[in-house]
């Protein structure tokens, strides 16, 4: 995609006059209109140097504030027993260790990881075709009391997260799906769907319905045009969704727990995490060790995603 | 409230496949096959019969049992409104309405600015954005459990990271009062600014690039194209963002719970305590029920007040 986005750096804003642009660049952009793949940013060389510079400095210093604790699990994780506890705070060990990443990868990892991989994936799909059908009528049929649909949608958000669990259980125990995927899956379901569909709906809103009656003219049903003309375009909010979905899915804890108690081969990662901290005294660097493991799944799918959502991007920017 | 509600309408036209004059906003030529109104139907279905099972439920039987009395887990006596007037006369429970809304204000406010910061560097192109967007979710990827622990070093008093690298002393920020909440708001907003950028990113990469160029070229300055064209466009993003952040952030307990061990009274931190420390179902239930309605009740009138062209109607949006 282009590279005109740099101007999202927030230094450069204050330091350039509009006057310093130069007068050629109106001519450019108003040809640029009709070709809007070479949309390279026609900024003066110093303010583009020193708007990258501007992004750059950001970046790296947000990037720090949010790696931080992660790089201190990653080095808590590689350090020594006696560094973990010290009276002064030894941040950097003296010695790396790497024996509790073996640990946790070998044991019973590789089953929590199949079955928080088969919960999540099935939960990301699922919310994704249930929101997209429901956000996309949201966005487009004229349904009656449609605000209070959307905010019927919102309450399952709306009450203390542990007081849905006994409710819950009972609803599940009755469909027999304790201890089983579905029952997860569902129940997860229902907390992820919300938020997607209010953001798809947002997606769908912004695409023209021209472009969907166009596609209709052409032969496409009213379901056709929607798979094929909305559902591309809305690309950035899917990604975007699957990646709260995921997320979402992959860290709950409380019904994981609660619902596999009794079939501790259905547990999670984050369950199975949780039982560190028990184990004979909290081994904290083994927990960490875990943690590191358990969150390279999330950045895998999420650098998965990234792609689409850049190809969303393109999409978007020929569409107008 | 079953599957049959959303698609809507009390229609004897459903079946036939006229064109019923309220579903699309332009007649659109019709297609041979089902009609648009039981496509409508089958589409919506699917989330609303979820929502229905797994939200209203739980909701219904809460309010329901929140009549009675228990011991323990034993329902006993219809008591009609007396647990909820027990909730409402105690200091307690104020105490923490307060906390809870002190916290969701301050909260999402410093997270929507960090996460509009976030979302704009991970708009932006330069060489390593992938790797720099990756790195931003970062703190929303590891378990809140695990975050809350790190940060309850970070601020412990005696072994504490904050008060050795700061020089502070022995300050007891967990301890008590202001320090506590400010602390669990330093972590809750780090943890979830990512989330915010995230559904702010989605929104930006809508915006067509040519409308930029365009403010561009008229000589707007980057606070101008921000304000001007970023903003208004983004709106609805922003809504919905601040909308699903407030909700959740009235929700407050992991943290809470994790890093004052329950000190910091929240609304969830009452009702979990009144579950598992200290089960007290009639208790819990009637909190449950309370807070649901305080939610809900900010979320109307924030919908009321800033979501008017996210709820609303196709023909009036967009």
């Amino acid at each position: 995609m282009s590279v005109s986005r740099s101007q999202g750096a927030p230094s450069h804003a204050a330091s350039a006059p509009p006057v310093e642009r130069p007068s050629t660049a109106r001519a450019t952009t108003t040809s640029a209109a009709s070709q809007p793949r070479r949309s390279r940013s026609r900024l003066p060389r110093p303010r583009r140097i020193l708007g990258t510079t501007g992004t750059y400095v950001a970046a790296i210093v947000l990037g720090v504030f949010s790696a931080f604790p992660f790089v201190w699990m990653v080095l808590t994780g590689l350090k020594p027993n006696p560094e973990i506890f010290t009276a002064t705070p030894v941040f950097i060990p003296s010695e790396i260790t790497h024996l509790r990443f073996v640990e946790v990868l070998t044991g019973d990892f590789t089953l929590y990881l199949r079955n928080s991989l088969i919960v999540t994936t099935s939960v990301v799909v699922l919310t994704v075709a249930v929101s997209a059908s429901a956000g996309w009528v949201l966005a487009r049929f004229a349904i009656p009391m449609r605000r209070y649909l959307l905010i019927l949608i919102l309450s399952a958000q709306m009450f203390p997260f542990v007081v849905l669990l006994i409710p819950l259980f009972i609803v599940m125990r009755e469909l027999g799906l304790i201890g089983t995927y579905p029952g997860l899956i569902i129940a997860y379901l229902s907390f992820s769907t919300p938020l997607v569909v209010w953001i798809l709906r947002g997606f769908f809103k912004s695409i023209p319905v021209d472009l969907e009656e166009a596609a209709m003219v052409d032969g496409a049903s009213r379901a056709g045009a929607f798979r094929r003309i909305v559902l591309p375009l809305s690309l950035p909010g899917i990604a975007a969704t699957s990646v709260y979905a995921f997320i979402f899915a992959w860290n709950e804890f409380l019904f994981a727990l609660s619902f596999n108690r009794n079939s501790p081969e259905m547990h999670t990662l984050p369950v199975a995490l949780q039982q560190f901290i028990g184990r004979e005294g909290t081994d904290w660097g083994m927990i960490m060790a875990a943690s590191v493991i358990f969150t390279v799944p999330v950045l895998v799918f999420f650098l998965f995603l990234h792609r689409r959502m850049t190809e969303g991007m393109v999409i978007g920017a020929t569409k107008g | 409230m079953s599957g049959s509600t959303p698609g809507g309408a009390p229609g004897s036209a459903t079946e036939s496949g006229a064109p019923a004059p309220q579903v699309t906003e332009r007649p659109a030529p019709q297609q041979e096959g089902i009609s648009e109104r039981a496509l409508a139907r089958i589409f919506i279905t699917p989330s609303f019969v979820v929502m229905a099972a797994i939200a209203l439920f739980p909701i219904l039987y809460a309010a329901y049992e929140s009549l009675f009395d228990f011991t323990f887990f034993t329902r006993e006596d219809f008591v009609g409104l007396a647990n909820y007037v027990d909730q409402l006369t105690s200091p307690r429970f104020w105490t923490a309405v307060f906390v809870t809304i002190a916290f969701t204000v301050v909260s999402v406010t410093l997270e929507f600015i960090v996460g509009m910061i976030f979302a704009l560097i991970m708009n932006a192109a330069f060489r390593g954005r992938n790797v720099t967007r990756a790195v931003i979710l970062l703190p929303w990827v590891i378990p809140t459990v695990i975050a809350g622990q790190k940060w309850r070093y970070l601020f412990e008093q005696r072994p504490g990271y904050i008060n050795e690298w700061l020089g502070l002393g022995a300050i007891d920020w967990l301890g008590s009062g202001a320090s506590m909440f400010w602390a669990v708001v330093i972590a809750d907003w780090w943890k979830t600014s990512p989330f915010v950028a995230l559904l702010l990113l989605a929104g930006l990469q809508t915006i067509p690039q040519e409308t930029y160029e365009a403010a561009k070229v008229d000589g707007a300055t980057w606070w101008q194209r921000f304000r001007n064209v970023t903003l208004p466009l983004l709106a609805p993003s922003i809504v919905v963002a601040l909308l699903f952040r407030s909700v959740d952030a009235l929700r407050i307990f992991d943290l809470a719970d994790v890093m004052t061990n329950a000190r910091l009274e929240t609304l969830s931190v009452l009702a979990q305590r009144s579950i598992v420390r200290d089960p007290q179902p009639d208790v819990a239930n009637a909190l449950a029920v309370l807070t649901f309605i305080l939610i809900m009740g900010i979320g109307l009138l924030f919908i009321s007040l800033m979501g008017r062209d996210v709820v609303g109607d196709p023909e009036e949006g967009s």
